[in-house]
């Protein structure tokens, strides 16, 4: 008895050695980093306020009469040359002269800032926050962890992610090729880096924050020389135009009600809808009007990114396959499953229409950019030219969209772009020897595993310009473990050959977890940022 | 017997995460005169700047107001002084302080309170000990300050009250210090 006493004792010191051992690893490792984290501060020119991301919150306004505004939220509006926002005005001595907003924001009037009178802009990155320790965030992180194995088809998936410096933080700007799902479905993806800080020294950093295996072809940036507020767009077509002037709208009204306040500038503050409880095919529409102050050549600018339907479709589809999703894949691969309309096919995109003389509702096209990380940019070019107030209709399926983003651009004609290489390749965290080789030679792949990070170098050829990513590739997802209980062929079948009737059977399960599901998938990336 | 140990052992350990944070260099302004650094978005007013100057001057502290082509402006005290930007030889601007003291308190005590763990006490002091150094040595080197002539005035007058130059219009004198 005192024997096994004795076992037990030394067995549980044994136990507590090697987890203190793994501890004071720990503890070493941060040790010899003294890591240095440096507040960051950007001055810019007046000029410059449109490289200022919206999503900044704080900016200070120098005066050249020294007095300074400090906005915590704002808008520019280009067409009257003024900065918009709430905050507080101090004198030359600091003291605050008159604050407007807070809590009560709406009530107030925003300060109305004329730029003319602006010496110059000022933002603060204080950089991130060390409170709170390491072992609340593992906590938060073990929370999620909990619940993302609850909830396993909202957890991130993600295809490759491309971030760039917007002046103020290294932001992301673009996921690449997210309908390349295997080999056979390897296509380009064009995604606009629209808050990318221009440089001529410029980088990208990809990186790979789900379980998936990606293979990047390449990486290429469409560079377009640009002068002053001018801005370059794509259309679905991948025509690029051109646009001098973007104006705001006058008015929009969703099914929900009022949508003005979010989708009137980029700040990541967007319109979206629930699915429909009975089926997840059903279409909304948001009507959205301007005032144009000649008639000339116009453009509807949508920035966009979609919900997690299609991740909750694409997972659950995997899902169904089970063990056997690597056979069907791979019958996918070797052409032996006919083309048929698929569940993301009546999901659709968002169609645009304009109104006529006549009121009429006429097409003008229709756009379509999968994943639900990055906001994208597009254009749908108006096929007449439109003077005073411009009605537009947009169809989209219910909670399928995040509009971030609506403008009226005026097209003043189409560009080609240069198309540039990178010209080195960091590896930030990586297996691959040479990254470079694999970006650059056409039958090679760059291949990323969970965790890995590069850093993409270019050097651009103007002094400014519209820059958009070019990448192809594919990637494979990792079937998780979780997945593997609900293989179910019946669903399958129903899914792959009655995609409507399927939409409305998958409803209930999906309105369970609809209103989570953002939450979790952006706190279950394999990489934290 | 045991328990005394065990103090002793703490003991050791906070002596040793002193030492280590004295080991890396923490600067700051005095209390009051800079931000936190969360405050810094919030903050209208200069950094922290003590210049050491050419000939014997006596050093110079205080609020970094402005720098002109050739002249810098500091508020010194109650008043603005204007000094020749080339008559420094060296200077430091501190933009806010760290909280490494208030981390290395947390730390400690955080230490201690692992003793209401009983046996846990074995896997939570240790857990602890790591995130508690780990933090209170990165917030001691975080970089709140920028050196002249490492930098130059161009660069370092973004961190001036006035990072545009002294406005036209705006007499010296009137200019007061942080809190007046």
């Amino acid at each position: 008895m005192d024997c096994m006493k004795s076992i037990r004792a030394f067995r549980n010191v044994l136990l507590c050695v090697k987890l203190n051992f793994i501890l004071f690893n720990c503890l070493l490792s941060f040790l010899p980093a003294c890591k240095t984290v440096p507040v960051k501060r950007e001055i810019k020119a007046v000029q410059e306020i449109s490289s200022i991301s919206p999503t900044q919150k704080f900016v200070k306004t120098h005066m050249k009469d020294g007095k300074v505004y400090i906005l915590h939220h704002w808008v520019y509006d280009s067409a009257r040359y003024v900065m918009a926002g709430y905050g507080s005005l101090l004198d030359i001595n600091r003291n605050v002269m008159e604050t407007r907003g807070g809590e009560k924001r709406t009530k107030d009037e925003p300060f109305t800032i004329p730029l003319t009178e602006v010496a110059l802009l000022e933002t603060n990155d204080p950089g991130p926050s060390i409170a709170g320790g390491l072992g609340i965030v593992t906590g938060i992180t073990a929370g999620f962890t909990i619940f993302c194995i609850a909830n396993p088809k909202a957890c991130f998936g993600s295809c490759p992610t491309f971030y760039a410096d917007n002046g103020d933080t290294l932001a992301l700007q673009a996921e690449g090729f997210s309908t390349s799902i295997s080999p056979s479905l390897e296509k380009n993806d064009i995604d606009m880096l629209y808050s990318a800080r221009y440089k001529k020294d410029f980088a990208l950093v990809v990186t790979n924050e789900a379980l998936e295996t990606h293979s990047i072809r390449f990486a290429h940036i469409l560079a377009f020389e640009k002068q002053g507020t001018e801005r370059v767009f794509v259309s679905a077509d991948g025509s690029f135009y051109k646009c001098n002037n973007v104006y705001q709208p006058t008015s929009c009204k969703s099914d929900s009600g009022d949508c003005m306040n979010k989708i009137q500038s980029v700040d990541g503050d967007e319109y979206y809808s629930m699915a429909d409880a009975d089926n997840l095919n059903s279409k909304e529409e948001i009507i959205v009007s301007f005032n144009t102050e000649q008639a000339q050549e116009l453009g509807l600018v949508i920035g966009k990114r979609q919900t997690l339907l299609t991740t909750f479709l694409m997972y659950q589809g995997l899902a169904y396959m089970g063990n056997s999703a690597a056979y069907w894949l791979a019958e996918m691969e070797r052409g032996k499953i006919a083309r048929r309309e698929t569940v993301f096919d009546l999901l659709g995109g968002i169609e645009v229409f304009a109104k006529d003389e006549n009121g009429n509702w006429q097409p003008e096209g229709k756009l379509h950019e999968t994943g639900p990380i990055a906001t994208d940019f597009n254009i749908v070019p108006l096929a007449s030219k439109h003077l005073g107030r411009v009605d537009l209709k947009l169809r989209l399926n219910k909670g399928l969209w995040r509009i971030d983003y609506l403008g009226l651009a005026t097209i003043s004609g189409k560009v080609s772009p240069t198309v540039i290489q990178p010209y080195a390749v960091e590896t930030i965290k990586g297996m691959e020897s040479n990254p470079l080789g694999k970006l650059t030679r056409e039958q090679e792949y760059l291949v990323t595993y969970p965790g890995d990070s590069y850093k993409i170098k270019y050097q651009l050829p103007y002094n400014n310009a519209e820059l958009f990513l070019d990448s192809r590739g594919y990637y494979l997802e990792w079937i998780r473990t979780e997945w593997m209980n609900e293989q179910n062929f019946r669903k399958l079948h129903l899914m792959v050959n009655k995609p409507s009737l399927y939409l409305k059977r998958a409803a209930r399960p999906y309105k369970k977890i609809e209103p989570t599901m953002e939450k979790t998938f952006w706190n279950s990336r394999y990489v934290q940022k | 017997m045991f328990k005394n140990n065990f103090i002793l052992v703490i003991i050791i350990l906070i002596i040793i995460i002193l030492t280590l944070i004295c080991s890396c260099r923490t600067v700051n302004a005095p209390r009051g005169s800079v931000p936190s650094r969360t405050g810094i978005e919030n903050d209208a007013y200069g950094g922290w700047i003590s210049a050491v100057l050419e000939d014997g001057q006596q050093p110079i502290s205080g609020e970094f107001i402005a720098v002109s082509n050739d002249s810098l402006y500091i508020m010194c005290s109650e008043q603005v002084q204007c000094i020749v930007s080339s008559s420094v030889k060296t200077a430091r601007i501190i933009l806010y302080n760290t909280q490494t003291s208030s981390y290395a308190l947390w730390t400690t005590l955080a230490c201690i309170g692992t003793f209401a763990n009983g046996a846990f006490a074995a896997f939570t002091f240790p857990a602890a000990l790591a995130t508690g150094i780990a933090a209170t040595n990165a917030e001691a080197n975080r970089i709140n300050f920028y050196d002249h002539p490492r930098y130059s005035w161009q660069k370092l007058k973004k961190y001036a009250r006035f990072p545009q130059g002294l406005p036209a219009g705006i007499r010296i004198e009137e200019l007061k210090p942080r809190g007046k």
